[in-house]
């Protein structure tokens, strides 16, 4: 009987390392490849974000601008960055956008937002939109992504 | 009487080793849950840290730009150390610049692309900014520890034009 307890207890300890305590420290070293290549992407759209902010003449040279900064930063980075060509929602990347008001319609008119610059008696706003991406390669496959992970960052800045 | 006192031993032995082995499960699972805290904190001062003291040292170059009324100068990797432990100190230990003995360990590079002649690179005076900081995990001190690197670029407000010159700091 003794004998048969210390078998049941070995295929227990077996059984907790297998399906509890391996699946959560793989889970654990993914989770710190997604949550610091996740820092780092949105810490490089801040880049981008701050030199459109700080450079707005630069910032309509976008795309090249946008490469040379996140090739730059690739030198020095765990994870590869890309800028895409295309965004996922399928505009440029790096494209600019534009708010216009109309003079004399009055305090309460808002800006009207369109893909092309204002007319030359509207007050024009500027804005640039980047988005990054990175694939983080999984030490443990996760269900439904296999042994990579996509991650992406978006956002927009005014820069006039 | 006697062979059930003992069957009744074995059995309270039995359940001791399984409440030791499921603690242990339930130990290490606490332990994880608290340094993925831990951890997510040291990601969010990290990069926190260098973000911020990229753009102070690139705000303090336009800054003496302003004070000299003729010159960039860039501020020493020793003071962008300073401006990082002035955003992410604590949480995080107090950073330094040597690779080797310093934890989180900041690598500051100017670069002068003010003439905008250097292909592949924005345009400006700019700052590079590589914080690393090697994390080790609650109740796992013994290991190498994980390495936590993040890499930020900040550009010089209006370096790229006008009369300007640029020292060598930069």
């Amino acid at each position: 009987m003794l004998k048969n307890r210390r078998a049941s207890v070995s295929v227990e300890l077996a059984l907790t390392f297998l399906f509890v305590l391996l699946p959560l420290l793989g889970a654990g070293a993914d989770g710190v490849l997604l949550i610091s290549a996740q820092a780092q992407l949105n810490t490089a759209l801040q880049a981008l974000d701050y030199f459109a902010f700080t450079n707005p003449t630069a910032a309509t040279n976008t795309t090249d601008t946008g490469t040379d900064i996140i090739g730059q930063i690739n030198n020095a980075s765990i994870y590869h960055i890309i800028f895409p060509a295309i965004t996922s929602s399928g505009v440029a990347n790096a494209s600019l956008s534009y708010g216009c008001l109309t003079p004399g319609q009055g305090a309460a008119t808002t800006f009207a937002y369109q893909s092309t610059p204002c007319a030359a008696n509207q007050t024009q706003q500027t804005f640039v939109t980047y988005q990054v991406k990175t694939t983080v390669p999984l030490l443990i496959p996760l269900p439904g992504y296999g042994s990579s992970f996509p991650l992406s960052a978006t956002g927009s800045v005014q820069t006039q | 009487m006697r062979r059930l006192t003992q069957a009744v031993r074995h059995r309270s032995g039995a359940v001791a080793v399984e409440f030791a082995v499921s603690g242990l499960a339930l130990f290490g699972f606490v332990l994880v849950l608290i340094n993925m805290g831990l951890l997510g904190l040291s990601i969010g001062a990290l990069a926190h840290g260098v973000q911020a003291a990229a753009r102070t040292a690139a705000v303090q170059a336009a800054k003496n730009y302003v004070n000299s009324g003729s010159t960039y100068s860039c501020p020493a990797p020793a003071s962008v150390a300073t401006y990082f432990n002035n955003f992410a100190n604590p949480p995080l230990p107090v950073s330094g610049t040597s690779a080797t003995a310093s934890n989180p360990y900041i690598n500051a590079v100017w670069t002068n692309n003010s003439s905008n002649a250097t292909a592949g690179e924005p345009p400006g005076v700019y700052l590079t900014l590589t914080g690393t900081y090697v994390w080790h995990p609650i109740g796992f001190n013994f290991g190498p520890g994980i390495t936590l690197k993040i890499t930020t670029l900040a550009t010089v407000l209006g370096s790229a034009s006008g009369g300007a010159t640029v020292d060598a700091s930069c």
